[in-house]
């Protein structure tokens, strides 16, 4: 009874706390006791925080005998990224460069849902910054696959994607530049959504690239991930790029979408080369269960998409090189000692602190930007990036959504791709278009292959609808249980 | 597009503000060699009547009309995360050398 507290939705869960079937403290307990025995072997964590979970939980029993309107996500164990600030937890952002920083204000959307009574159990680890697709470049270790130990969570928000799988956490937050919480999310069997660039605040979130970076959450239910976006989403004074449109109620828009009639296209360029068969096998099945309900599938062409790794990877790191800046050694985090001026201190801080994926990317952003390089690279990029965004503008037009793999493959072994930067980077091909045209995704799981390792697909919308991803996959998920499947651990 | 050698490495690193050791910029020159060279392929690309994006979701900038007032910091709990600090102002090594 108890192993199947993680299987259940936010909705079950609030309807046996209010039925009494269920105190928030059991529903913590449950969590930080999995947390204790499984994450030893997994590190998800950077900075579990029992403590605090166990102070929160006991405010919440205040309330409940104090018979106080409870919130929406009352006593719902949430993992937080560890780029994500919160307010008097360490945050690392994955980096040694800011070991032992504490925030003194927290994330916009953090504090919503914290703001809902959702409970802190945990910062997760992180490729620092989110720069990797990996976890494995994080300053501190790597995190491991709960469906196998020997492999990588996917990245960057690969520790919130194995707390989400390993049963250690029930909702987790994440952020997407370039497929950071579609692809982990697919690779542990999970379900994360990479909302529209701008639904969700970016303010107190540590930046990497920021006409890219989008916050978003992960869980195991895609109905958790509409009612959690639905409180995370919405304007935020505090980030001018955030939308005033409104937020429709998407947990109540699951069954807004017919799937018989839908159209749904099929990008051949994310099923052609690179990709292994039974990760083309799993998803082309996904997109025949819709036929079968009645669903269009159409065969599209994005004939940009090769270029995407290219645009990507030319783009993010001039906004790396400028947003890196920040990290001197002089306001917050750590410093070097025995520096002899201030420009000394810049140098060795910088030097001694950062991680050799950071150094990369910003050597990166600050080639590409440098005297006689800028209309080459930046400004032929960002033409690119025009071209992309119109090729899914153009395909929106005929068909309602795009499904396609998230990952050309399943979870590699860990080290495999450490050493070779451009190998990971090109892992990254199915992913990152969506980032350069800033569109919404929502990634689920539909399988596994023959080693037993999670296949994942993406659906992807048109700008602001949201609601539809949430509805066709939700409907996915009531027919069938890949969602429900529990790693060996 | 030059060639990106050890010497390439060793200036940009100098712009932003990284000491590498010798070993640290050998590796960076093969790395970024291999990367800008898989990514100079969107040089191919005729887009001579394509204008380029910097903002995905919307044509203009979005300006604060009012000031954040509620938002503003203590200075103590600015100051608490600084590696050095007097008082109210955080301390650094001399920017001018002696």
């Amino acid at each position: 009874m108890i192993s199947d507290l993680s299987l259940l939705t936010i909705n079950e869960v609030q309807k046996q706390l209010s039925g009494g079937l269920l105190t928030p403290t059991d529903l913590l307990n449950f969590y930080l006791k999995r947390v204790e025995k499984y994450d030893p072997q997994l590190q998800a964590f950077i900075t579990p925080t029992p403590t605090l979970a166990k102070q929160w939980v006991e405010k919440l029993e205040n309330k409940i005998r104090n018979k106080t309107q409870l919130g929406k996500l009352a006593g719902l164990p949430l993992a937080v990224k560890d780029i994500f600030l919160t307010e008097g937890v360490q945050s690392t952002a994955g980096s040694q460069i800011l070991k032992g920083f504490i925030p003194p204000y927290s994330s916009t959307v953090y504090q919503r849902l914290i703001d809902e009574d959702a409970i802190l159990v945990g910062k997760t680890n992180t490729d620092p910054f989110a720069f990797g697709a990996s976890t494995e470049n994080s300053g501190y270790f790597p995190t491991k696959n709960p469906w196998d130990k020997t492999r990588i969570p996917g990245g960057s928000s690969g520790g919130s994607a194995a707390a989400i799988a390993g049963g250690l956490a029930h909702v987790a937050l994440g952020t997407d530049t370039g497929g950071s919480i579609r692809q982990p999310a697919s690779m542990c069997g999970v379900s994360g959504i990479k909302p529209t660039y701008g639904r969700n605040s970016r303010y107190g979130i540590t930046a990497m690239a920021s006409s890219f970076d989008c916050p978003g959450a992960l869980a195991r239910h895609v109905s958790d991930l509409a009612l959690v976006t639905e409180i995370m989403a919405g304007a935020d004074p505090c980030d001018a790029t955030s939308s005033t449109n409104p937020v429709p109620q998407y947990s109540q828009l699951l069954n807004s979408v017919n799937l018989l009639g839908l159209k749904i296209g099929i990008p051949k360029e994310y099923f052609s080369e690179g990709i292994d068969l039974e990760v083309k096998t799993q998803v082309m099945a996904a997109a025949e269960l819709f036929q079968k309900q009645g669903a269009i599938l159409m065969d599209i062409s994005l004939p940009s998409t090769s270029l995407g790794i290219d645009v990507y990877y030319t783009l993010v790191p001039c906004e790396i090189s400028a947003n890196m800046a920040r990290y001197d050694g002089v306001r917050f985090g750590q410093t070097a000692q025995n520096t002899t001026s201030l420009i000394d201190t810049y140098f060795k801080t910088r030097g001694q602190f950062l991680e050799p994926e950071l150094k990369r990317r910003i050597l990166i952003g600050t080639y590409a930007l440098s005297s006689g390089y800028y209309d080459a690279y930046y400004i032929k990029a960002s033409q690119i990036r025009t071209l992309i965004k119109q090729e899914f503008e153009n395909a929106l037009r005929s068909v309602d959504i795009i499904l396609a793999p998230v990952s050309p493959t399943t979870a590699w072994p860990l080290g495999e791709k450490v050493n070779d930067p451009l190998a990971m980077y090109l892992a990254d091909v199915n992913t990152v278009c969506v980032n350069v045209a800033g569109l919404p995704a929502l990634a689920l799981p539909c399988g596994f292959d023959s080693k037993s390792l999670p296949i994942g697909f993406q659906i992807i919308g048109n700008y602001f609808q949201e609601a539809n991803l949430f509805s066709v996959g939700h409907q996915f998920q009531q027919l069938t249980d890949y969602h429900l499947q529990l790693p060996p651990l | 597009m030059s060639q990106i050698t050890a010497a390439t490495i060793a200036h940009i690193a100098k712009l932003a503000r990284i000491d590498l050791t010798p070993e640290e910029t050998e590796t960076y020159a093969i790395q970024l060699a291999t990367v800008m060279e898989h990514v100079a392929r969107i040089n191919k690309i005729d887009t001579s009547s394509i204008a380029p994006t910097f903002q995905v979701t919307s044509n203009s900038s979005s300006f604060q009309t009012s000031p954040i007032s509620s938002q503003t910091l203590s200075s103590q709990s600015v100051l608490n995360n600084a590696p050095r600090h007097h008082e109210n102002y955080i301390v650094t090594q001399p920017s001018i050398a002696k």
